[in-house]
């Protein structure tokens, strides 16, 4: 690098080239090398051509030079790029007071030291002030929409935080909405999404930490966690964990998932995704990690158990009894819709003689036009309802209607008329899909899609034997996943009692008086025991 | 030793392992009735040799006790020198061969006996013992978390299929007690106690449990546990099948034929199956991964996990052409021929080591090196 470092300097003084041209011939990484030589002269002209240069003349970068009004032997330029910056924020805070006089009796600058330190301490109003140095740093800050002004005779920068730019408000979660809880959802501003946990969580101890991933694309992640009830381990792995990303982009908290999972090959995540800023403080408070993106409304959390993956926060803003109920159907919906079909075709395969003669009569008399067998069928008819899926979410909404229709009544209603596939196995297909829709996560949705068909296949090679080997095969992989650090089949394997108040069924509030022990000398008392509600004595 | 197994297991873990392993061998083979001529006094049999168990089940403990956070291989080498050490370990591993190898072989010919008699035994033993050395190579903790849910599983099942058949008990024919006599008893019980002797399968587990203190009592909780379901599922047995009993060979299997649920299920064999099959597996993989542990540790071998899989072949093709037919397993299972087996490897090999141990003063320089190695 250095030495092609040289190389470029050496055209640059030979050829007599422009800075343009020697940018435009240059690859990513000698660019990034380039601007990283060239440093601030204090000449505006240059300063001037060097960021133009380096942007490649790009048109939404806009310069500004103006005269200071208070003196003006003292030229300024300001520096930002348009969209951005909010206008109005500009023209108030920075545009406006160097066009005008000053305000009350400050000594007027003679020299641009001077007036470059009056401009930072008392002048200009932006909310946030930054120093550059370097143009490297000018150029960064100015992708992120800080207005930067030069002074000329001074080789440094002021960049002012005038961000503002077009973008989604806070609405409701469309992945993860519920009956009864707060309605909003996480947004494409990490600076939003920070504000909505901290206004859940009032304490200071919500501590946040940001890092820079992707060398092109400079995306911001934020590090959150609760001091003192996150262990200390969790937080230090997960901050090795993202500190060791190297790449160039990062567009969604998908690309961090899959940089810091323990078992990148496995089907199941181990990292839980949320749109709901109450589950991430909900999680954060039983000593989680939360990690936020930029560019993103879904926000990771970590560890992630298997249990976590059936809970909905509105589990908690339900009444326990009732909450509990909807686990346990989750459960039970999760359970179907892995096994279903391979139950199914495991049963009318090799098992006749569990079902009642009057249903396997009944099943008998749909198959006889079938010219398939079962798992033929059955593989058909799921990889049909996958399409209708996938398709249903793809298109465009105007044409909608059109392919539920051609769903419901080529695939349901001709298909079965047609004598191509069962009527009782449409029905089957049909509860798997209503089943799998009822988990609350949907990347855990699509992995039990996933897995659905080679246990299907096995079930049609080996009947019921098949679906045992193929379970205990998940089962196996299960046992030996961890999320950071924790058994993924917790608390059920290994056992812990305790934490089956919040797993399998959802404890009434004021039973739940200690926090899930993830291994820590942290703080573990959620509230004092004995607040069971009790009627007053007479 | 630390090196080769890195896991820890707690102590609920070790409870859900022995209680299947147990389990298991009582689903598998139901000696009791149909070797020995006791009918219906099956229970007490049950009853008897469960505390022949726990008697022996402490005494590995106590032994696992005096040489701590070593397996059997270890101390044996260390007690009997190292050749003839070596050789008592070696023996102690075939015979674990040997019982996965006919858990195995059990389980897949209950399939192709009872279910799909036109696939051959080999699939079912291979898919099986393909799992068991899958779950050995992740290590004793996947085996074990794998373990808690199958016990989960296997217990719900097996109460079911206790409690189903309900309609068809005729608790008469638990009369008249000890109508053959106490000879035939202590012979049935005996027999009964030769079946356990997997539990010798603790002396490998104890150097890896997390709290030593409660190898004891959580060993007598498992068998007090598993001894309260073989008597249950031995009077149920016999409530249900009354003079039929003799011809009883997979007990649970044939209690599932007899359940019909709600008119919507009928003849739930495949359920015991399943939770035989699943149990069958977690067995298999803890003798098989107390083999693979055995033979890294007599060959000094610096990882173990890279001989589950051939290990595994071996008890695959052993699993094969171990018995020549269902005729011949029943022979097996006798006291001439199993019996003498286990209770050799099982009470007399623990039990030299234990005296010589003794005898020699092994004891103080084992728990020393324990000492030295905290």
């Amino acid at each position: 690098m250095r030495f092609l470092l040289k190389v470029l300097r050496g055209i640059r003084r030979r050829r007599g080239r422009t800075l343009k041209q020697l940018v435009s011939d240059a690859d990513y990484h000698e660019i990034e090398a380039y601007i990283e030589q060239e440093s601030l002269t204090g000449k505006l002209e240059n300063t001037e051509a060097l960021i133009k240069a380096a942007f490649g003349g790009s048109p939404d970068l806009v310069f500004r030079r103006m005269r200071l009004a208070a003196n003006d032997q003292i030229e300024v330029l300001v520096c930002y790029i348009d969209g951005l910056v909010d206008m109005h924020l500009l023209a108030e805070a920075i545009l406006g007071p160097i066009g005008s006089e000053l305000p009350f009796d400050l000594p007027l600058p003679a020299a641009p030291k001077g007036a470059y330190d009056l401009l930072g301490q008392s002048l200009l109003h932006g909310a946030a002030l930054q120093e550059v140095d370097e143009l490297g740093d000018a150029l960064k800050v100015l992708s992120k929409g800080f207005a930067v002004v030069f002074v000329e005779g001074v080789a440094q920068g002021q960049a002012y935080a005038v961000q503002g730019w077009v973008e989604r408000s806070v609405e409701e979660p469309t992945t993860e909405s519920a009956v009864r809880g707060p309605k909003q959802g996480f947004v494409e501003n990490p600076r939003v999404n920070t504000s909505m946990l901290r206004r859940i969580i009032g304490a200071p101890e919500l501590w946040f930490e940001e890092l820079e991933i992707g060398g092109v694309t400079k995306t911001k992640v934020t590090l959150a966690y609760i001091k003192g009830i996150a262990s200390n381990d969790l937080i230090e792995e997960a901050r090795r964990r993202l500190q060791s990303i190297t790449v160039d982009a990062v567009f969604e908290s998908g690309y961090i998932e899959e940089y810091i999972e323990d078992a990148p090959f496995s089907p199941f995540p181990t990292l839980l995704r949320t749109e709901r800023p109450d589950k991430a403080a909900g999680s954060l408070l039983e000593g989680r990690i939360v990690i936020i993106t930029e560019g993103t409304p879904f926000v990771l959390i970590a560890p992630a158990v298997f249990a976590s993956f059936l809970m909905a926060s509105e589990d908690y803003y339900e009444r326990s009894w009732t909450s509990s109920f909807l686990r346990l159907v989750r459960i039970i919906a999760m359970f179907i819709s892995l096994t279903l079909p391979s139950f199914y075709i495991a049963i009318t395969t090799f098992h006749q003689e569990m079902l009642p003669t009057p249903l396997i009569l009944s099943i008998a008399a749909q198959r006889e036009g079938v010219p398939f067998a079962a798992i033929v069928e059955a593989i058909f008819l799921e990889l049909s309802f996958e399409l209708l899926r996938e398709a249903g979410i793809r298109l465009p909404k105007v044409v909608g209607p059109a392919i539920s229709i051609v769903g419901a009544l080529v695939l349901g209603e001709a298909a079965v008329q047609a004598g191509l596939v069962s009527s009782a196995m449409v029905i089957v297909v049909a509860f798997t899909a209503i089943a799998s829709f009822a988990s609350p996560i949907w990347s855990m949705t699509l992995s039990v899609h996933l897995l659905r068909f080679p246990i299907m296949i096995l079930a049609g090679s080996l009947g019921l034997f098949g679906v045992v080997m193929g379970l205990s095969a998940v089962l196996i992989h299960l046992s030996a996943l961890r999320t950071f650090g924790v058994p993924y089949l917790e608390p059920f394997s290994p056992v812990i009692f305790p934490q089956w108040k919040d797993a399998g069924i959802r404890a009434p509030l004021w039973m739940m008086d200690v926090r899930p022990n993830r291994k820590s000398e942290q703080d573990r008392i959620r509230e004092e025991p004995e607040q069971k509600p009790r009627p007053p004595q007479s | 030793m630390a090196g080769l197994e890195k896991g820890k297991i707690n102590s609920k873990q070790l409870f859900t392992l022995l209680v299947l392993t147990r389990l298991i061998a009582i689903l598998l083979d139901a000696p009791t009735f149909s070797a020995t001529s006791i009918g219906h006094d099956a229970w007490i049999a049950a009853v008897i040799s469960t505390s022949m168990v726990l008697v022996w089940a402490c005494f590995l403990v106590h032994i696992g006790g005096k040489f701590p956070g070593m397996t059997i291989i270890e101390y044996s080498q260390l007690v009997l020198g190292p050749w003839l050490g070596r050789l008592a370990g070696f023996l102690i591993i075939l015979f674990f061969i040997q019982e996965s190898a006919r858990a195995v072989s059990v389980c897949g010919a209950a399939y192709v006996t009872a279910v799909m008699p036109e696939t051959p035994l080999l699939v079912f033993v291979l898919m099986i013992t393909f799992l068991s050395a899958n779950a050995v190579r992740g290590g004793l903790e996947v085996l074990a978390r794998a373990g808690t849910i199958v016990f989960g599983v296997t217990i719900i099942l097996l109460t079911a299929l206790l409690i189903l058949p309900l309609n068809k008990m005729d608790f008469n024919y638990l009369r008249p007690m000890l109508a053959e006599g106490w000879r035939e008893l202590q012979k049935a019980s005996l027999l009964s106690f030769t079946m356990y002797t997997d539990y010798l399968i603790i002396t490998m587990l104890l150097p890896y449990l997390e709290n030593q203190k409660s190898a004891a009592r959580t060993v007598a909780y498992a068998t007090l546990v598993s001894g309260v379901f073989i008597a249950v599922l031995s009077i149920v047995v016999v409530v249900t099948f009354g003079p039929l009993i003799s011809y009883v060979n997979l007990p649970a299997f044939s209690l599932g034929r007899l359940v019909d649920f709600a008119l919507i299920i009928e003849r739930l064999e495949i359920i015991p199956l399943i939770a035989f099959t699943v149990g069958t597996g977690v067995k298999q993989a803890l003798l098989l991964w107390g083999v693979v542990l055995g033979l890294a540790q007599i060959f000094n071998l610096k990882e173990m996990q890279a001989l589950a899989y051939p290990v595994g072949l071996l008890i695959v093709a052993f699993s094969l052409w171990i018995f020549h037919g269902a005729l011949d397993k029943l022979n097996f299972i006798s006291l001439r021929s199993f019996g003498i087996l286990s209770i050799l490897m099982g009470v007399v090999i623990p039990l030299l080591i234990y005296i010589v141990g003794w005898i020699r003063g092994s004891f103080a320089s084992a728990a020393k090196k324990g000492a030295d190695r905290d």
